[in-house]
């Protein structure tokens, strides 16, 4: 069967005649069953009011548009341009009013939720923001959890995520670009920034990345991002993600871009910061001096999910030496059962919980649950018992993966560098490991976007800045100096 | 995109630092004399450029055919670096490095590295400069127990302080880097050669004294007298932590062969485009050649070769100097 239906309508004006405007809506939506075709009589004018199905709330249309339209008596000779000049001119029927002179326009307000009105002989077409479709209510975000600060999260609806912005920041310099992106979806992004804090030149150049967009659908921010970050690869993301309105908002005090994806709760904060990985919004809810042993908490978190596993085998194969002696008999008892080489047995056991981990994040809530719990009890119970995996192994791993989660927003290349220095540890010792490390290094010194450096303010080094990254100042020392962004140039 | 001030400091300090951990002097009081004398020296060597730069900018590539000289005097510095490594791996010191796959793989690691070009490696420079001085402090810790001042009763005076100067000025390669890194650098690049004779100073000082004190008349036996302290430390109770320096160490030097390869490729694009792989490959292979060369007259006579070039060289690196605008790359 043959369905290769190419409709060219982009730039086609609306015609006069409705016969003809209803015949080319319905040819070029192929007679799609949602797409609603009410016609009426409004003052002796032929009109149709266009919908579609599910897209509106039906007692917001009826009560706001249909019953005010059907009851509208205009006197004297009545033509569609009087009629529309009176509705758009006297009669407040919705807030969100926009016009239409093309198809492409009607059917994307059509598509978006509008009752749009049609007239015989006008070219113009009147939208009414009617938008009734079932959204998600704003509940906890499922990531970046925390405990003292605000409980709601981004929602899949652009709007909703807008006002979410908004009843944080009401000033006036708070400015929300909209405009429509991806040939096929015609999906809603919004740009948002303070006008007063964002460097030009950022906001200028993060317009031309996304200018040089072509892609057909954007169903995630994940299609956007490789467009605003560098042309070559890099380890880590130059890109930030928050599902967090309040940390949306801290980051655009600072001169941050946001960019609002509809259809995602993850908003794209540009440009983002290594150092960031590593604060949260309860940082800034305790005492500076708990905050600060937590953040120490953290890196130190860091470096055992991403270096444990591979330090240890690399240590117990090459460097035995750094032991001490009671510690290295109580290896080497351990070890001595077990049926795997060391590098073997670690990789298993590795790439055992990522299947685990796997298996329990696609898996149905209730199920995923209990796979974790069989899993990770008694299937690590069976290998140590069974002597196929050695206890001192499984709590390197375990450690290892227990401190990646204390790190969400690096979970990506620690896992894949888990393995790489897994296996650089175990063929070449401590060298193989401080090679991979001048990679990584070397990788994340060199990733920047926009320039601005992801290891700013480290390196390049800023005294000030590091007030924030070594300690957490408070904030009676904080509320002075503004930082921007423009200030890790 | 140029370096700035701190990562400037940061890239000749580690030129220095890996120049200190290959060192073969014994640690003794000729020695500090030695080393400090011939710093001294080097920075009077330094001066004229010092004052050239507070006046003038430079640009690498006005030098057009003439920076091929710098070109060849990194791919051979670099050499130099990889060759020191090779010795130290065969000195055991890598107990697990031996094989040429160790070798494949650090050239592999340095062209990749040199790929991110020299503001990568000023960032990278900063953060591996705090890791050295992070491992130093963990080696005086480690060491502090071992610490015995009666030690200095025991060190042997082989060389005189002339021949310690000597073999120090033969392994400060990094002084022709201060002829060239001015033209990479955004600004206070005088400020940062002041600053880097300081810390300089200070570290070999203290490292030489820390040494003398719990080596003593040992330095004199060993073949590499830090790796020798290094075997000392035992920090958090274990038995032996040099394995733990062989990090610090093997960082150190990529940076330094990755900034020859920078460099050198610079110059070399003048002529040929594929100036990392040219650098990388000439690099390894004048290395492997090296050998067993060693005579640090040689190199104390090429250095000071160089250090006149360099002088004829400059000044056809230099524009007239305008106020600098802030940093801007242009990757996306």
């Amino acid at each position: 069967m043959k369905m290769n239906i190419k409709i060219d309508y982009q730039d086609e004006k609306l015609d006069q005649s409705l016969d003809v405007k209803l015949k080319r809506l319905k040819k070029i939506t192929s007679e799609t069953s949602d797409l609603l075709i009410n016609q009426i009589e409004i003052s002796g004018v032929k009109c149709a009011l266009l919908c579609c199905e599910g897209m509106l709330s039906t007692s917001t249309i009826t009560r706001l548009v249909l019953v005010p339209l059907t009851e509208l008596k205009l006197e004297g000779s009545v033509n569609a341009q009087k009629l529309f000049s009176h509705i758009d001119g006297k009669m407040l029927l919705s807030v969100d009013r926009p016009k239409a002179d093309n198809y492409a326009d009607v059917i994307r307000l059509i598509n978006s939720g509008f009752a749009v009105l049609v007239a015989d002989g006008n070219t113009e077409a009147l939208a009414f923001g009617v938008q009734g479709y079932s959204t998600r209510g704003v509940n906890e975000p499922t990531s970046e959890q925390n405990v003292m600060g605000s409980h709601d999260g981004f929602t899949e609806t652009i709007r909703t995520n807008m006002s979410l912005i908004r009843r944080r920041m009401k000033t006036p310099f708070l400015k929300h670009e909209l405009f429509i992106m991806g040939k096929k979806s015609h999906t809603d992004l919004c740009l948002a920034y303070m006008t007063d804090r964002v460097p030009e030149d950022l906001i200028n150049r993060i317009k031309k990345s996304l200018k040089n967009m072509e892609l057909e659908t954007i169903l995630s921010s994940g299609y956007v991002r490789p467009f605003l970050e560098g042309k070559s690869p890099r380890i880590f993301d130059s890109c930030g993600i928050t599902q967090r309105p309040d940390v949306l908002c801290s980051k655009l005090l600072e001169g941050r871009v946001a960019l609002i994806v509809d259809g995602t709760p993850f908003v794209i904060v540009i440009p983002r910061l290594f150092s960031e990985s590593f604060q949260t919004m309860d940082d800034y809810n305790c005492k500076p001096y708990y905050a600060t042993f937590m953040r120490w908490i953290k890196y130190f978190a860091f470096f055992i999910s991403l270096l444990l596993p591979g330090v240890y085998v690399a240590v117990v194969i090459h460097h035995p030496e750094f032991f001490n002696r009671t510690l290295l008999l109580l290896l080497a008892k351990a070890e001595e059962n077990a049926a795997l080489s060391l590098i073997t047995e670690s990789i298993i056991v590795m790439i055992m919980y990522e299947i685990i981990r796997e298996a329990g994040i696609r898996l149905p809530k209730a199920v995923g649950g209990a796979v974790s719990i069989v899993s990770g009890i008694i299937i690590g119970d069976a290998a140590v018992n069974s002597g196929l995996i050695s206890t001192p192994m499984l709590l390197i791993i375990a450690m290892s993966v227990v401190s990646g989660f204390v790190l969400p927003d690096l979970d990506h290349p620690v896992t894949v560098f888990r393995f790489l220095f897994l296996i650089a540890g175990g063929i070449f010792g401590l060298y193989g490991i401080s090679l991979l490390g001048a990679v990584m290094l070397f990788n994340l010194c060199a990733t920047e976007d926009y320039g601005f450096a992801v290891t700013s303010p480290v390196s390049p080094f800023s005294s000030r800045l590091m007030r924030d990254i070594i300690t957490r100042v408070g904030f009676k020392k904080m509320q002075h100096g503004n930082f921007t962004v423009e200030k890790l140039k | 995109m140029k370096l700035s001030y701190g990562q400037l400091l940061a890239v000749l300090f580690l030129f220095r630092a890996f120049a200190l951990i290959c060192s073969g002097m014994a640690y003794s009081i000729n020695q500090m004399i030695g080393v400090a004398v011939s710093a001294v020296v080097q920075f009077a060597l330094i001066i004229p450029l010092i004052i050239i730069i507070k006046a003038k900018t430079f640009e690498y590539d006005k030098a057009k055919k003439k920076g091929l000289v710098f070109s060849v005097y990194f791919i051979l510095f670099g050499a130099m670096s990889f060759k020191r490594l090779l010795d130290i791996m065969g000195a055991g010191n890598f107990s697990n490095v031996k094989n040429i796959a160790s070798v494949i793989l650090l050239a592999i690691v340095c062209f990749y590295c040199a790929g991110f070009g020299i503001h990568a490696l000023g960032r990278t420079a900063v953060a591996v400069q705090g890791l050295f001085i992070f491992f130093l402090a963990i080696l005086f810790i480690g060491v502090y127990i071992g610490i015995d001042f009666s030690n200095f009763k025991s060190v042997s005076e082989s060389d005189s302080i002339t021949q310690y100067a000597i073999q120090d000025f033969a392994s400060s390669g990094e002084i022709i880097a201060m002829f060239v890194l001015p033209a990479f650098t955004a600004d206070r690049c005088g400020k940062a050669i002041y600053f880097y004779f300081g810390l300089r100073l200070i570290i070999t000082e203290i490292v030489s004294l820390v040494g003398i004190t719990v080596l003593g008349g040992v330095a004199e036996l060993v073949q590499y007298p830090f790796f020798g302290m290094c075997s000392f430390s035992q920090p958090f109770s274990v038995q032996r932590s040099d394995a733990l320096f062989v990090i610090s160490y093997a960082l150190i030097c990529i940076v330094n062969i990755t900034a020859d390869i920078i460099i050198s490729a610079k110059f070399a694009e003048c002529i040929t485009k594929k100036g990392r792989l040219f650098s990388v490959l000439l690099i390894i292979a004048a290395g492997l050649i090296m050998g067993n060369m060693e005579s640090y007259i040689t190199e104390c006579i090429v250095i000071s070769i160089f250090v006149v070039l360099s002088y004829i060289i400059v000044p056809s690196m230099i524009v007239k100097k305008e106020k600098r605008k802030g940093p801007v790359t242009d990757n996306v």
